[in-house]
């Protein structure tokens, strides 16, 4: 944790926090940064009354200012069967725990900040959900919940982030830690369901070194984990266009991030997760 | 073409094998492990076509792998095919002799391979495809034609274990006799193969060849052989005596169709030396050594060339028994001196003078003079009249001749009748005196010592000739010079192991100008080397059997010895101071010692026939068949498959495994180059 002491999570839009925070928000507040001028409706607190104004047009107006509101952030973490994969060959934790600490990490970030912080286990629905909260406690119950997690099933993002949009009641930022093998047209639709409300989308995805470059075996019975399909290969024979292909998948996700304004990160199990988290969020400062 | 037969039918388990590959296949197959893989989509689509790919790849190699097999297990049951019908139809067994060539010129090596090398190994093919029940001989053509089994045999794996033991001999070959003795052992229908080099100068002496049966003629030359050749040498004089000058004449055969210069080199005795010689295409040519002997006793050697593609024939041996100086008897009753005389022109023509007559020691005698020890020891008697002879001189001059010594006789006289020695089988008889004034001419009788240029010299001359002859039936070839009248003027003639002479001619200068004539003593010289080389000329070749006679000794028992220092079985016909003795067939040519008690006596020389360093061959076509027979001229190892009946399939089959395992390595080298290259190819991985 050393290598994120020096690193903070900074949404790249405003902040909507139930509480105070740090952060920009777009809620007007009593806060010390004016923001602008409104004219005053019946209702309105009379103290918010800019009485210089009133002096020198004769009408009423209200002092507008930003309100810094704490971070949501969301984590939505894959554990569907692929996410159990540690390697055939070149042994490494699995996916899955890889981004269980990946998330764990992330959530520390955020709360060390003050910020909120949520949980969502998915794979073909939503396993748990924690709704978003700022206190320590939320992140023991954080690391209990990826502590839990056993992967298997299959994978139906799409309809997850759906359910976890729909649980949100404010904008934040939107973590998802998958290795997105299955992604389709609804799961890019329920990213723009996130973009649309302002979301700061990222998109950790978390693959074994041997899913780039295939096994180095002679010859294999390969199955699916989350199917019931299998057939014999050499990897040797066939490992050249396997690597076109992947390298096409990625490509296309990497595309579609860059089509919506998500950030994009891969992530390998044989990389420090700490490490790598630093790296993304440095990236992301020298991008702002 | 019927179903395949094979010649090792018990083979054919070897076809079990086929299911070799396939056993090893699924023995040694990669027994994948399972993984559960989660990018399993994009595996499939990159695998694809991959897949089927390399099934496909596997399918193709167990396949080759499994043909090859199954042309292996075929090739080692040699299969062949026969013609329809033959496995049950009369024609499923034959008759087949196959006469294969075995003289000198087969011993001759062309593009690498022996000629009987060449010509057994495709008569083995023929005997190992002959299908069962077959009746088979093999002859093998010599001096001699021999058949390795004396009759027809089913037995042909016997007869082709005899085969392949067979070698070729250094004897000239008799066609006509081997093809006679073919047609024997068939005894009817049958085939006779002939594997031969088909030399033009050994098949013209085949008039015909055999009727009634199929004759497969199979040249084992691509046209001639070239070869170059001593065919002839020989001492002049035969039996040299010491100091005397000696020539070695050789000829040599160029058998090619090009000009050569060839070194001859003589080792004889003491004697080394070399000559060159020219020869034009198929032509002859001679080189001459002049050589004196300075010993006497035995002697042998050789004329060589460098070796070429036959080398038995660069050889040819020599052999001489150097004897002491020609002792010369000249009998006659007439004073020496008295210049009208014979005994007057005969001694001075005979030794002119000591260093004009070197080897010749004359003796001179009265007939009332002569003694046993001037008899026994003469090499040459000249008997001139007037002269009469005792019983006892007639005797012993007959038995010398008969041994081996040289008589001259000149008939001019009246003592003439006395002086024919009929028991030397004189070719003529004294009819008539003849009293002839003018005298008569002679001219160049049947028998040919004399050149042209001599005749023309003889014309010029007239003789007063003393008798009138008549030639004996069947003996006129003696005559060297004769009348017009058709008596005998000059005879030659052989008389046991030696020579007589008769001379129905004048030797008194008032009988003509003979005797005062430069002619005279020429003729009498040269009449005395024809004697001489009459006398010795023997001529040895291997394959027949040879009768030798040699000086010898009454003690100690004779024996013989062949070139490789083996002791030859010598039968002794007749002893005394020459012992005769009887030879098998000689096996190689070469130096024969003869030895009496150890000692050496003679030499005796085997050469190889000179005709069979001709190696042009006949033009098969134009060879007689005989009535109700077929002759086929096989070119081609095909042909000599086909005609066979049975055709081969084993050359097919090994082409097919050998092309099959060509396939295998190809492909896998091909295929194995593909994988590596992919396997290399770095990885790009979007971050």
């Amino acid at each position: 944790m050393e290598a994120l002491r020096m690193v903070r999570l900074r949404p790249r839009g405003a902040a909507e926090g139930t509480f105070a925070g740090p952060h920009k928000s777009h809620f007007r507040g009593t806060a010390v940064e004016f923001a602008d001028y409104r004219e005053y409706s019946p209702g309105d607190d009379i103290r918010l009354v800019d009485w210089k104004v009133f002096a020198r047009t004769d009408r009423h107006y209200l002092r507008l200012y930003d309100a810094e509101r704490n971070l949501l952030t969301y984590l939505v973490v894959d554990k569907s069967g692929s996410m159990e994969y540690s390697g055939a060959v070149t042994r490494t934790q699995p996916k899955l725990e890889y981004a269980a600490r990946l998330a764990a990490a992330l959530g520390y970030l955020v709360l060390r900040e003050g910020d909120e912080l949520g949980l969502s286990l998915v794979d073909a629905r939503v396993h748990q959900h924690l709704p978003a909260a700022a206190s320590w406690s939320q992140l023991n119950r954080v690391l209990d919940s990826l502590g839990q997690a056993r992967a298997d099933g299959k994978t139906d993002l799409g309809t997850c982030l759906e359910q976890v949009y729909a649980q949100t009641k404010r904008r934040g930022v939107l973590a998802i830690m998958s290795d997105f093998l299955d992604v389709d047209e609804k799961f890019w639709k329920s990213v723009d369901l996130f973009r649309n409300s302002r979301f700061d989308v990222m998109l950790f995805q978390i693959v074994h070194p041997e899913e780039l470059d295939l096994p180095d075996v002679l010859a294999a019975r390969f199955q699916e984990t989350e199917g019931s399909g299998s057939f014999n290969a050499e990897p040797a024979v066939v490992r050249s266009l396997y690597r076109q292909r992947f390298d096409a998948f990625l490509s296309e996700i990497k595309a579609n991030c860059q089509a919506r304004g998500c950030d994009w990160y891969l992530a390998k199990t044989s990389d420090d997760p700490y490490g790598f988290l630093r790296n993304c969020f440095l990236s992301r400062e020298n991008q702002r | 073409m019927n179903w395949p037969a094979f010649t090792n039918p018990l083979l054919l388990a070897g076809l079990a094998a086929v299911g070799l590959p396939l056993l090893i296949h699924w023995l040694t197959r990669a027994r994948p492990r399972r993984i559960a893989f989660p990018p399993f989509k994009f595996l499939v689509e990159a695998c694809a076509g991959q897949q089927a790919v390399n099934r496909l790849r596997t399918i193709i190699l167990l396949v080759i792998r499994c043909l090859l097999v199954l042309a292996l297990a075929l090739l080692f049951a040699r299969p062949f095919l026969k013609p329809a019908g033959a496995s049950t139809g009369p024609q499923s067994s034959q008759h087949v002799v196959l006469v294969i060539d075995a003289s000198l010129s087969m011993r001759a090596v062309q593009q690498g391979v022996a000629l009987f090398g060449r010509a057994q190994a495709e008569a083995a093919e023929v005997l190992r495809s002959l299908p069962g029940g077959s009746e088979a001989a093999v002859i093998l053509e010599g001096a001699t034609p021999r058949s390795l089994l004396p009759a027809l045999s089913e037995n042909v794996p016997a007869l082709h274990d005899e085969l392949v033991k067979t070698q070729p001999t250094c004897e000239c070959g008799d066609p006509a006799a081997a093809l006679a003795l073919a047609q024997k052992i068939l005894a009817g229908p049958g085939t006779v193969y002939v594997f031969s080099d088909f030399q033009k100068s050994n098949w013209e002496g085949v008039k015909q060849l055999p009727a009634g049966v199929i004759c497969r003629l199979r040249p084992v030359t691509a046209g001639a052989v070239d070869n170059v050749a001593i065919t002839e040498a020989k001492l002049v004089p035969a039996a040299p005596v010491m100091g005397e000058p000696v020539e070695v004449s050789c000829t040599v055969f160029n058998c090619t169709a090009s000009p050569r210069e060839e070194t001859v080199r003589l080792e004889l005795g003491e004697f080394v030396q070399e000559t060159r010689v020219t020869l034009t295409p198929f032509g002859t040519g001679n080189a001459v050594f002049n050589i004196s002997f300075s010993r006497t006793g035995p002697v042998a050697g050789k004329v060589s060339l460098s070796p070429d593609n036959l080398i038995e024939d660069n050889t040819h041996y020599l052999s001489a028994n150097v004897g002491k100086a020609l002792e010369v008897v000249l009998v006659s009753d007439a004073d020496e001196t008295d210049w009208q005389s014979a005994a007057f022109y005969l001694s001075r023509a005979l030794v002119p003078s000591t260093d004009a007559a070197p080897g010749l020691k004359l003796v001179r005698r009265r007939s009332q003079d002569l003694d046993r020890g001037v008899l026994e020891t003469a090499d040459v008697f000249v008997l001139a009249p007037p002269a009469t002879l005792t019983g006892e001189a007639t005797e012993i001059i007959t038995r010398r001749v008969n041994d081996g010594a040289r008589l001259i006789t000149f008939l001019d006289g009246p003592t003439a009748p006395t002086m024919m020695f009929p028991m030397l089988t004189p070719p003529f008889q004294l009819q008539q005196t003849r009293q002839s004034e003018a005298g008569d001419a002679v001219a160049l009788g049947p028998r040919k010592l004399f050149t042209e240029l001599d005749a023309s010299d003889f014309s010029a001359l007239r003789f007063h000739r003393h008798f009138q002859t008549q030639t004996l039936d069947n003996r006129s070839g003696d005559v060297l010079l004769a009348y017009p009248d058709g008596s005998a003027a000059l005879t030659l003639s052989t008389a046991g192991s030696g020579s007589v002479a008769l001379a129905n001619l004048p030797l008194t200068p008032d009988a003509g100008d003979f005797v005062g004539s430069p002619i005279f003593p020429a003729l009498l010289h040269e009449l005395l080397r024809a004697l001489r080389h009459d006398s010795a000329e023997h001529a040895f070749m291997p394959g027949t059997a040879w009768l030798l006679d040699v000086p010898t000794t009454k003690e100690g028992a004779v024996t013989v010895t062949d070139p490789d220092g083996k002791n030859v079985a010598a039968q002794v016909i007749a002893s005394g101071r020459t012992t005769r003795l009887a030879l098998p067939p000689a096996k190689v040519p070469g130096i024969y010692t003869v030895k009496q008690a150890g000692n050496l006596i003679a030499y005796a020389v085997v050469n190889v026939d000179a005709r069979e360093s001709d190696t042009r061959p006949i033009a098969l076509e134009s060879l007689k068949s005989g009535e109700n027979s077929a002759v086929t001229v096989l070119r081609g190892e095909e042909d000599l498959t086909l005609t066979n009946q049975n055709r081969q399939l084993w050359p097919q089959l090994a082409g097919a495994a050998a092309v099959l395992l060509g396939l295998e390595m190809l492909l896998l080298a091909l295929w194995r180059s593909s994988k590596t290259a992919a396997g290399a190819k770095p990885v790009e991985v979007a971050s």
